[in-house]
């Protein structure tokens, strides 16, 4: 079905398949072939599985407005299963899923939102009776093409924070071997999820990704590459408490533990809330949600180095290298004193033996 | 060379030409590394408009390469160069006699023994700690500059690192270490000039001419 026609004027229409090729990075050119194909395409079959979830995903994704990415993937798209927006409930919706993955076998998109534990066969969580590891296990292996969506289905997110109780994983460790494309990002920007499907749509293939399988175009470039703060890095400029003189000017979070070094992700270009604003733009660090382990490993978020293990959250790195040194000076400056306070008590002998007839 | 005073009547060729010019080069790298090290990792506020963190970073990574070659140069002195220079020399507590010369310096360092025990076992020990942690700070440093963009091989070169430790711990061990390595100095400085005094051996000058007052036994 053509859903252009539906729900859209041409003009909105041809915007939104301008703004996919450039989130894309594809030249202007492509426009008509995104636009075609988005007319043409045969309503591909989708299921969205959420498991160890908030659902911030779907919510994300649902949010973008103007063309809504509701009226344009939903009318595309024949979501066959997704818990929160379908209207079946029950052993319906199951049965709904099982059959799709029976009759549209190879041929539907998987999307994974939420970890999957594995800790005690994975009883943590359990739809309609089966496993969260077992249900993925099922549709992902039969699906034409898999995406993960969020921090969760990407390395285990905030179930798989220490000290995980349910062993929970992302998709790519549970099914290993399984080609998933990930897009991180706690949530994941609503756009990039969009862009990934209209490529998959336009091109029959996903796009481009890293060794982490995300694709390029969205995770290709380092935050703090692409940051408009940048220039404020470079010129020494930083932002030291929260509200002070700097802060209120726009300089560098970077002292403020912003993980934007290190971090790869496109919201410096295509921002949030269709290009409302963005974290950094807001004032506050990035704090590295689409990078593997950020929960764990990029806290504390507002300090730039982890906690030292052993010394109490107060005290920084530089500070207990600063006491080891201060201790080894003390040590050598008492060492000092007592050799020569040795010396001036009790002098050497003034002719020692040569050290060819010490008893070593 | 016996006497308090006076100076040695003989002198031993004791460090060679690539012991004396990696030692110099690692110290002007660790201390540009360290100096521009501590303001990456905590900058200070300035009044001047120049891209200083884009010099300072820079400065930062040649002194890092730096550091590589004087520290690859040395490894490789260690299985070519000269006896005193051999990697053998840096694990002494694997011989007998090692061992029995590492207790005699740790009781002239303890005050338990008057003679200076005129060899370096302990002292060797301690450097072997430290080519561990200029290796520490290379590996570590090098990861972090792979973090920080497209660098060629880098990248994937130190992704099975960054499969076991994340790049924040990384960073954590790149500046705990370059405190250890300062201290290390303090310490390195103290007992230079100590053994200089007490064997009176122009240990400080050897370092720079190669020649000292007695032979070190290794």
């Amino acid at each position: 079905m053509s859903f252009a026609a539906d729900s859209l004027d041409r003009r909105t229409f041809i915007t939104f398949c301008a703004t996919m090729a450039a989130t894309l990075a594809l030249p202007e050119s492509y426009v008509p072939a995104i636009a075609k194909a988005l007319q043409s395409a045969k309503r591909p079959v989708l299921v969205w599985l959420a498991f160890s979830d908030c659902a911030g995903c779907t919510e994300s994704f649902l949010r973008a407005s103007n063309p809504t990415v509701s009226d344009l993937i939903l009318n595309t798209l024949s979501i066959n299963y997704h818990e929160t927006l379908m209207a079946a409930s029950g052993e319906d919706a199951e049965a709904l899923l099982s059959r799709t993955v029976g009759d549209d076998r190879g041929r539907y998109i998987a999307v994974v939102e939420g970890a999957i534990p594995t800790k005690d066969n994975g009883v943590y969580c359990t739809i309609g009776g089966r496993s969260a590891i077992d249900i993925a296990r099922e549709v992902c292996s039969n699906a034409a093409a898999v995406i993960t969506v969020g921090a969760c289905a990407f390395f285990g997110g905030w179930p798989a924070s220490r000290p995980n109780p349910t062993g929970a994983v992302g998709l790519q460790d549970a099914l290993r071997g399984l080609k998933v494309i990930n897009l991180p990002g706690c949530p994941p920007n609503a756009v990039n999820i969009t862009a990934t499907l209209v490529h998959f749509l336009t091109f029959g293939e996903m796009p481009d990704t890293d060794a982490q399988s995300r694709p390029l175009f969205a995770y290709g470039t380092q935050i703090h590459d692409s940051c408009e703060r940048r220039a404020h890095y470079d010129a020494g400029e930083f932002v030291d408490a929260w509200g002070d003189e700097a802060h209120r000017k726009g300089w560098c979070l970077y002292k403020m533990g912003c993980k934007g070094p290190g971090t790869y992700h496109n919201c410096a270009s295509v921002r949030w809330n269709d290009g409302t604003s963005w974290p950094i733009g807001a004032g506050h660090g990035c704090i590295g949600c689409s990078e593997a382990g950020f929960w764990d490993e990029n806290t504390p978020f507002y300090r730039r180095l982890p906690d030292v293990p052993g010394f109490g959250v107060q005290t920084t790195a530089n500070e207990v290298g600063l006491g080891i040194v201060a201790v080894t000076a003390t040590a050598v400056a008492v060492h000092g004193v007592i050799s020569i306070v040795r010396d001036r008590l009790h002098p050497e002998p003034v002719d020692p033996p040569p050290p060819s007839a010490g008893k070593s | 060379m016996s006497g308090t005073t006076g100076a040695p009547s003989e002198f031993f060729y004791v460090w060679h030409l690539p012991v004396r010019v990696t030692h110099w080069a690692n110290v002007a790298a660790f201390f540009t590394l360290a100096l521009t090290g501590l303001y990456i990792g905590a900058p200070a506020a300035v009044a001047v408009h120049v891209p200083q963190m884009t010099y300072v970073r820079m400065v930062h990574v040649a002194a890092g390469y730096v550091l590589l070659c004087s520290v690859a140069i040395r490894f490789y002195w260690a299985f070519v160069g000269d006896r005193g220079a051999s990697w053998r020399a840096f694990f002494p507590y694997l011989r007998t006699d090692g061992r029995r010369k590492m207790i005699e310096e740790l009781q002239f360092y303890a005050f338990l023994r008057r003679d200076p025990p005129r060899s370096s076992s302990v002292i060797n020990v301690s450097h072997s700690i430290v080519f561990l942690g200029f290796v520490v700070e290379i590996v570590t440093g090098f990861a972090l500059l792979s973090v920080a963009g497209s660098h060629g091989i880098l990248a994937p070169l130190f992704a099975p690192l960054f499969a076991l430790v994340a790049p924040q711990n990384v960073r954590l061990v790149h500046v705990v270490v370059m405190w250890f390595l300062l201290a290390f100095t303090v310490e390195h400085i103290y007992v230079a000039v100590l053994l200089d005094w007490k064997e009176r051996s122009l240990l400080l000058a050897s370092m720079i001419t190669g020649y000292m007052g007695h032979e070190r036994r290794h």
